[in-house]
């Protein structure tokens, strides 16, 4: 069964829900998500992250003028909040490593697909190389096409159908009607032929 | 009796059958797009504004009025259902409005945002036409330490009164407020946190951090299958309607909302997040005193919705009569205003009296034909996100995209949306509240703008923070928040335990 595939458990909540539903409903008997090392460290290790990440911040801060009371410079500011921010971040580590460790992630997670997600952030990362040298066309048929065939869709003609309505009506609409200015895949074919 | 007489000028020349036409075609396409995560009313107003181009000046303004409305509903509706707000003003509506229509109610939720808009709207078409002047008046004399105060009592009474842990919120607040210090210093020029990067230096815009942590975010999360969507469930015409209780809780609510939200919409700033926070947490104080827990309430939907209308009432004032704007929604129409060769200002009431009450009026039209259009068929909006989810998700990515790049035609910006898609994502696997890094990035450029301009004023002294009354009384306000957290957190503890069996 693929990922988005519901078991026979998924249906009854589907028929409760809707359709929306039926590639979202975790598959049956999956197990409850259980505090595990990451719940127990990850809190803290984020939060330790975000603290080193706010050192950075500090250390550029500290390059720009830091001026006089009267007339503050541009680096007081920054500094202030790396100071807030360091603070903040280590009040949350020492809290999280008291706190008991509890399942991570939104309600209902109980099976996580990793492939969808990258997938997206995959076809996000190609719409925006691919617009300026392939134009707006180009570039949604391939987002469309790499999150369709990320998320589980294996039929070729739903993806090429989707794919090509959705990014026809979208030239349509966002570049030819209301005139974004995105490079027009049509004008970039038409100056190359 | 002038007032009555302007009024039905505006009236007479507002309801041709034009004008209404095309604050009704406003309405359904701003609705139509702004259900999609990712187009609020700013991004969407940018687009559509070329469609008003050809029309009359009156018109195509009615038209624009019109497609912001149905937007900020479009935006209601992706905020409800999908806790997906494009904007950070909508945020409100994604935490209790969610959880609502979660469990099981989206119908009575999104009509009762829909009511509190149109209260909001009333209320603040009411101050607009009369006490704009007095109001504005006072603005003007707000001083950089008062708008200092104002941000620092923002920050404290976010990060105090929102759930969750109270450091978390801080880490959030501080990080939206170090990301809007990425850039040109405002007073210096400096070039700050750029590295280089020509893109950097024109910082980072609030709309793709906003995009990213909500909307991207929340495509990841469903991709991820840790996000459910119960609340995309068929919506019948029958279910789409509040109860005598709901109307009962909401209509107070609005109305304490409007209140709130007028007054906070004048002054410049980023205000309409503020008032609609201020009326969130009055709501849910509220409802703690009368003995409620942590559920969800009615008052806490239509309260920060009337606000949110309100206050873009108020900034109306202030666009109309200085010919500024402090959203970006009033700057949107302020560009609209000019594409037609009007230039609001000290003088546009004098020289421009009639449209001037044409836009008062077709602020009236919209929010009525927001309920008459847009309400009854909640159900068929609903249709629209009910699209399967690969379907869904890919136009979303597409749309979200298009979306933050037609903000500054910037594919830089849609980098932004990607990268804090991923922190967005993060924030809500480690229990970060992604809506304070949004108002920390609104509030963080307005805290250091009147925080230096304030010192420097003062030639550095800090006193001037408590010897004008306004100021005083903020900061006051926001120690007592800080010294009554624990009393807060305190009583909050004994009432989870006196429910424990």
């Amino acid at each position: 069964m693929s990922a988005t595939e519901p078991g026979p458990g998924a249906v009854t909540a589907s028929v409760a829900a809707g359709p929306a539903e039926e590639t979202l409903a975790p598959p049956p008997h999956s197990p409850a998500p259980q505090p595990g090392r990451l719940a127990r460290l990850g809190p803290p290790g984020f939060a330790l992250a975000v603290a080193a990440a706010s050192v950075g911040y500090l250390v550029e801060a500290l390059h720009y003028a830091r001026g006089t009371s009267a007339s503050p410079g541009p680096g007081v500011f920054p500094q202030l909040v790396a100071a807030c921010l360091i603070v903040s971040a280590l009040g949350t580590a020492v809290t999280s490593l008291r706190a008991p460790a509890r399942p991570l992630g939104a309600p209902g997670a109980g099976e996580r697909r990793r492939v969808g997600p990258l997938a997206i952030v995959v076809a996000a990362a190609v719409f925006i190389t691919a617009l300026q040298t392939f134009g707006f066309f180009v570039g949604a048929l391939a987002v469309l096409v790499i999150v369709e065939l990320g998320t589980g869709v294996r039929n070729p003609f739903r993806i090429a159908l989707f794919a090509i309505l959705l990014a026809l009506v979208s030239q349509l609409i966002f570049v030819d009607a209301l005139g974004l200015k995105f490079f027009s895949t049509f004008h970039v074919l038409g100056g190359s032929l | 009796m002038i007032l009555a007489s302007d009024l039905g000028q505006g009236l007479s020349l507002a309801l041709t059958g034009r004008n209404v036409l095309a604050a009704a075609a406003g309405v359904t396409l701003g609705t139509t797009f702004g259900i999609f995560p990712g187009f609020g009313p700013t991004t969407l107003i940018a687009i559509l504004l070329g469609f008003t181009v050809g029309l009359p000046a009156d018109t195509g303004i009615i038209m624009l009025v019109g497609i912001y409305f149905g937007t900020q509903y479009g935006d209601s509706i992706s905020a409800i259902l999908m806790r997906a707000p494009s904007e950070p003003n909508a945020v409100m509506l994604a935490l209790d409005g969610h959880e609502i229509a979660r469990a099981g109610r989206p119908g009575p939720a999104l009509s009762v945002a829909a009511l509190g808009s149109f209260v909001g709207s009333l209320v603040g078409l009411v101050g607009l036409a009369l006490l704009a002047p007095a109001l504005g008046h006072v603005a003007v004399y707000l001083s950089t330490a008062d708008y200092t105060a104002i941000a620092v009592l923002g920050i404290v009474a976010l990060t105090v009164v929102s759930r969750g842990s109270w450091w978390r919120n801080l880490v959030a607040m501080f990080v939206g407020v170090a990301l809007s210090t990425v850039g040109l210093d405002p007073i210096a020029g400096v070039d700050r946190f750029t590295f280089g990067h020509l893109q950097l230096a024109q910082g980072i815009a609030v709309a793709p951090v906003a995009i990213g942590v909500f909307g991207f975010a929340e495509v990841l999360a469903i991709a991820a299958g840790s996000t459910d969507r119960r609340a995309l469930g068929r919506i019948a015409f029958a279910d789409i309607w509040p109860t005598r209780a709901d109307l009962g809780e909401a209509l107070p609510a609005a109305a304490r909302g409007a209140a709130i939200g007028f007054p906070l919409g004048v002054p410049p700033g980023p205000t309409l997040a503020v008032a609609t926070y201020a009326s969130y947490a009055l709501e849910r104080a509220r409802s703690r005193k009368r003995g409620g827990g942590g559920e969800p309430v009615m008052a806490a939907v239509a309260g920060p919705k009337a606000a949110d209308e309100a206050a873009v009432a108020g900034h109306l004032v202030t666009m109309v009569a200085l010919g500024l704007a402090f959203s970006p929604v009033t700057a949107m129409l302020l560009a609209g205003l000019e594409l037609h060769g009007i230039q609001p200002g000290p003088l546009f009431i004098s020289q421009h009296g009639s449209l001037f009450w044409e836009i008062v009026v077709s602020v009236l039209i919209g929010s009525v034909l927001l309920l008459v259009i847009n309400v009854p068929l909640i159900g068929v909006w609903v249709q629209l996100l009910r699209t399967p989810t690969p379907e869904l998700l890919g136009a979303l990515t597409l749309f979200m995209l298009t979306g933050a790049y037609s903000i500054r035609n910037s594919t830089w910006d849609m980098w932004i949306v990607l990268i804090m898609g991923a922190v967005g994502y993060a924030m809500r696997v480690f229990g970060y509240p992604p809506a304070l890094l949004v108002i920390g990035v609104v509030l963080g450029s307005v805290l250091e703008v009147n925080l230096r301009e304030a010192l420097a004023a003062s030639q550095g002294s800090l006193t001037t923070f408590v010897d004008q009354p306004v100021s005083t009384a903020v900061l006051g306000a926001s120690l007592l928040l800080l010294a009554g957290r624990p009393v807060w957190r305190a009583a909050a503890q004994r009432r989870a335990d006196r429910l424990q069996p």
